[in-house]
């Protein structure tokens, strides 16, 4: 339970980095989403509810902040979050599973994002996109690893990603 | 209801995301009741966390950035030199003006004298010929020998006149002679030459003055107006000392006020209404 209280810190940090720092300071469309990786990091180490709840929060809370589609991001988020659920559902809080998942998950949620835009008429430069999306991948998927040992108690399952 | 919310999570997990999605479609349509209003609510918090990311980015940005620390620093650099200059002009614009208002104020105290302001543009470097060159010429009205004063005193006369330029030999010049009247006593003598003191100017000479002539140290030295260069009754200096050697006359040193090194503004007097005067 006292692991679980590093999620209310954690998440003030995500969406202040999702919203207002990688914004600001990267160039190119370079966003990782720092929540999302927060989401599957709780979804593989405590309970997939706790990354259900986090994804909706942090979703909704981004899109108010600084997206002018309102849900598109908690809709993306959760659906990575389902996707990590399923790599790690049946493997324990496995290290390769869970990064496994955590890399399609993600990918999942930008391309879900993406398809989305195009959807509502958003036109884009297919190479700055991969150049920007692919490290945002990257760097969401290998977020998970710290995250999840923030997070991680002997309690629930055994040590976090063997 | 727990037990499917601990079983089937992911049934949830996809309603979700099919309202969600229906939410984002209509957010795009700007056809969601109450974003605006979320929206509206967060702006104070989103604007504190703005301004929180402003100061944190450019600390790092600082930190991690020498070049923009040199940016800023020669941008500094140029802007302390910008104002430097610019104070240094105000400070003389306010000289000038302060100049410009005395000449204006003794102008306006002589109303039977017409002048000609003009600034000094350069100085001979003869060191044997004590002259000045004005910014004004014929084309003004200047002529050879018009008086060229100050507030302070008589400068000297024009000596050499060129279209948009004249010279002026001044008081300091060793053969310059005017006709001068000690302003108490009425007594009246011949100004000229140079008393040195230490290498220095520090005055000129007040020859033939009358034997009982009362002349004081103090005593008012004014242009007498004989010559009919000098318009009469202007300011040239104060007596310092008196030489009284018994010789039926006498001589005294008289100290002129004018700052003759550091002269930048004149008036020469292009004309006397005589009706007044």
């Amino acid at each position: 339970m006292k692991r679980r209280l590093w999620l209310i810190p954690l998440t003030i940090l995500a969406l202040f980095l999702d919203c207002f720092v990688f914004p600001a300071i990267t160039r190119s469309g370079f966003r990782p989403l720092c929540a999302m990786s927060l989401a599957l990091a709780a979804t593989a180490e405590t309970k997939v509810q706790d990354g259900i709840l986090l994804a909706i929060v942090c979703g909704l809370l981004t899109d108010l902040f600084c997206n002018p589609y309102l849900g598109l991001s908690a809709a993306a988020y959760l659906i990575a979050v389902c996707i990590e659920y399923g790599f790690v559902k049946n493997r324990g809080a496995k290290r390769l599973p869970a990064l496994f998942g955590a890399l399609t998950a993600s990918t999942a949620a930008e391309a879900a994002i993406l398809l989305f835009s195009l959807i509502i008429g958003a036109r884009f430069d297919a190479l700055g996109l991969l150049r920007a999306t692919l490290p945002s991948i990257v760097l969401e998927t290998l977020l998970v690893l710290p995250i999840a040992a923030a997070l991680h108690t002997e309690e629930k399952g055994g040590p976090a990603f063997r | 209801m727990r037990k499917l919310w601990k079983n089937r999570p992911m049934w949830i997990a996809l309603i979700a995301i099919v309202l969600l999605i229906v939410l984002a479609a209509y957010s795009a349509n700007g056809a969601v009741a109450g974003d605006g209003l979320f929206r509206s609510a967060l702006t104070p918090v989103s604007a504190f966390l703005h301004g929180v990311q402003e100061d944190v980015g450019a600390f790092f940005t600082r930190v991690f950035t020498p070049s923009v620390l040199e940016e800023e620093n020669a941008r500094l650099r140029a802007t302390v030199l910008e104002q430097t200059q610019k104070l240094a002009l105000l400070d003389e614009t306010e000289k000038e003006n302060a100049r410009l208002s005395e000449l204006l104020h003794f102008a306006d105290a002589n109303p039977n004298l017409h002048f000609v302001t003009a600034s000094v543009i350069g100085r001979d470097s003869n060191p044997y010929i004590d002259t000045i060159i004005l910014n004004a010429g014929s084309r003004s009205g200047v002529t050879e020998k018009m008086a060229v004063i100050t507030a302070d005193g008589v400068v000297g006369r024009v000596s050499e006149v060129g279209p948009n330029w004249c010279r002026v030999k001044t008081m300091c010049d060793e053969k310059m002679r005017i006709s001068v009247t000690v302003q108490r006593t009425r007594d009246e003598g011949m100004l000229g030459g140079l008393y040195e003191e230490d290498g220095a100017i520090a005055g000129t000479y007040l020859y033939y003055l009358p034997g009982k002539a009362d002349v004081r140290v103090g005593d008012t030295i004014r242009t007498s107006g004989i010559g009919g260069f000098f318009p009469k009754g202007l300011y040239v200096g104060t007596v310092i000392a008196v030489n009284d050697e018994g010789r039926g006359t006498h001589d005294a040193i008289v100290s002129m006020d004018i700052d003759f090194l550091h002269l930048e503004e004149a008036l020469i007097v292009v004309g006397v209404d005589e009706a007044i005067g």
